[in-house]
């Protein structure tokens, strides 16, 4: 199994970008790896989450406490300002019977299992795939989430419109699995 | 922020507590081997008891006993849902023998293949190697649990007092009440 990597932040598009979809949106893309959120948010990530120029507070001041938002909040309560991040992940939630009741992606695993830890206290939450690239963990997500139709997940993993649908989905396909 | 969602933390790596068990009616017994950022790695013990249990029988506890050891959220705890004993001294002496365990998974897509995850001390961060399909389910099941998630799955080691199953007896008891369960709905269909 190869894994791809996140190479960095697309200002123009809002969004990761890896290897695959690198170049598919253009404009400006901010390179290098990511280290934490605080890279993250110095990258441009603080605009995607409506934070506007709380994005200077937010690499400055770890504690967050002024900083707005229920993602911040979110991050200051857990205290994972400073903490690493894995590339992409996707997560299930699970009954106790093991029952997958939805499906989920993220890039900041530590932050998503403290968030389903207090938001589903009668489910479990599994980390599935980790260090994807962004690529990869959006066709990921289909892949899972087509397979368990889970009953909490209210929307199309990919938008059938979407145009990188199929790159996701080769990315995906790449990974290995029943199903592929 | 967020008050009303998160109580204050009110315990402390080492601290003993007690899990309700909701077919007995009792209480299991939990140690707290790692705490971070509400995040627990919890060692449950049998047998179940009905009022909380002497010091000296909770310092007899050994890591070794255990009936079942899970992440789980401090939700819990926090709440007080689930009673707080507290700790006993010497737990820095004793760290060392509560170990972190390796949990164990399959994966969601390919059912041969299972992921063994070693947590770091830390709790959030991790490594993990590709294992068979037995030896992940051999360990410690991987995963964050919610605490009522917990609650559920430690009643399952308690069928009745003073009885205690091994993993692999609860899941067997478990797979076998879900084909009692099949089996009255197909008789009730007409099969």
């Amino acid at each position: 199994m190869t894994k791809g990597q996140i190479l960095g932040w697309c200002e123009t598009a809002k969004k990761f970008y890896c290897d695959e979809c690198a170049g598919f949106t253009g404009g400006e893309y901010v390179a290098g790896t990511i280290n934490s959120l605080i890279d993250l948010v110095g990258g441009g990530l603080g605009n995607t989450f409506g934070l506007g120029s709380a994005a200077g507070t937010f690499s400055q001041d770890p504690t967050l406490e002024n900083a707005p938002g229920a993602f911040l909040d979110a991050v200051s309560i857990a205290g994972l300002a400073a903490a690493p991040m894995a590339s992409g992940t996707t997560h299930t939630l699970t009954t106790e019977e093991g029952t997958v009741v939805r499906t989920g992606r993220t890039l900041f695993p530590a932050l998503r299992e403290l968030q389903h830890g207090y938001t589903y206290s009668d489910l479990d939450f599994n980390l599935d795939q980790t260090g994807m690239s962004y690529c990869e963990m959006r066709g990921r997500e289909k892949v899972i989430s087509d397979h368990y139709q889970p009953i909490l997940d209210k929307i199309n993993a990919i938008s059938p419109t979407n145009p990188m649908r199929q790159t996701y989905l080769n990315a995906a396909s790449r990974l290995g699995g029943v199903g592929q | 922020m967020n008050e009303r969602r998160r109580k204050p933390k009110n315990y402390k790596e080492g601290d003993w507590f007690l899990v309700p068990l909701d077919r007995t009616g009792e209480f299991a017994v939990g140690r707290i081997a790692r705490a971070n950022r509400g995040l627990l790695i919890a060692y449950v013990f049998g047998p179940s008891v009905s009022a909380p249990p002497a010091a000296e029988d909770l310092a007899a506890i050994r890591a070794e006993n255990v009936v079942d050891v899970m992440k789980v959220a401090d939700v819990g705890i926090r709440n007080l849902e689930w009673p707080l004993l507290g700790g006993l001294p010497g737990w820095e002496n004793e760290r060392a023998y509560w170990p972190v365990p390796a949990f164990g998974h399959i994966d969601l897509m390919d059912p041969e293949r299972g992921v063994i995850r070693q947590l770091k001390e830390n709790l959030l961060d991790y490594e993990e190697k590709e294992c068979d399909r037995e030896t992940a389910l051999s360990i410690p099941e991987d995963g964050l649990r919610g605490h009522l998630s917990a609650e559920r799955r430690i009643s399952r080691y308690f069928p009745e007092p003073g009885v205690v199953l091994s993993a692999e007896e609860a899941r067997r008891a478990r797979a076998a009440r879900a084909l009692e369960k099949w089996v009255a709905r197909w008789e009730e269909m007409g099969y």
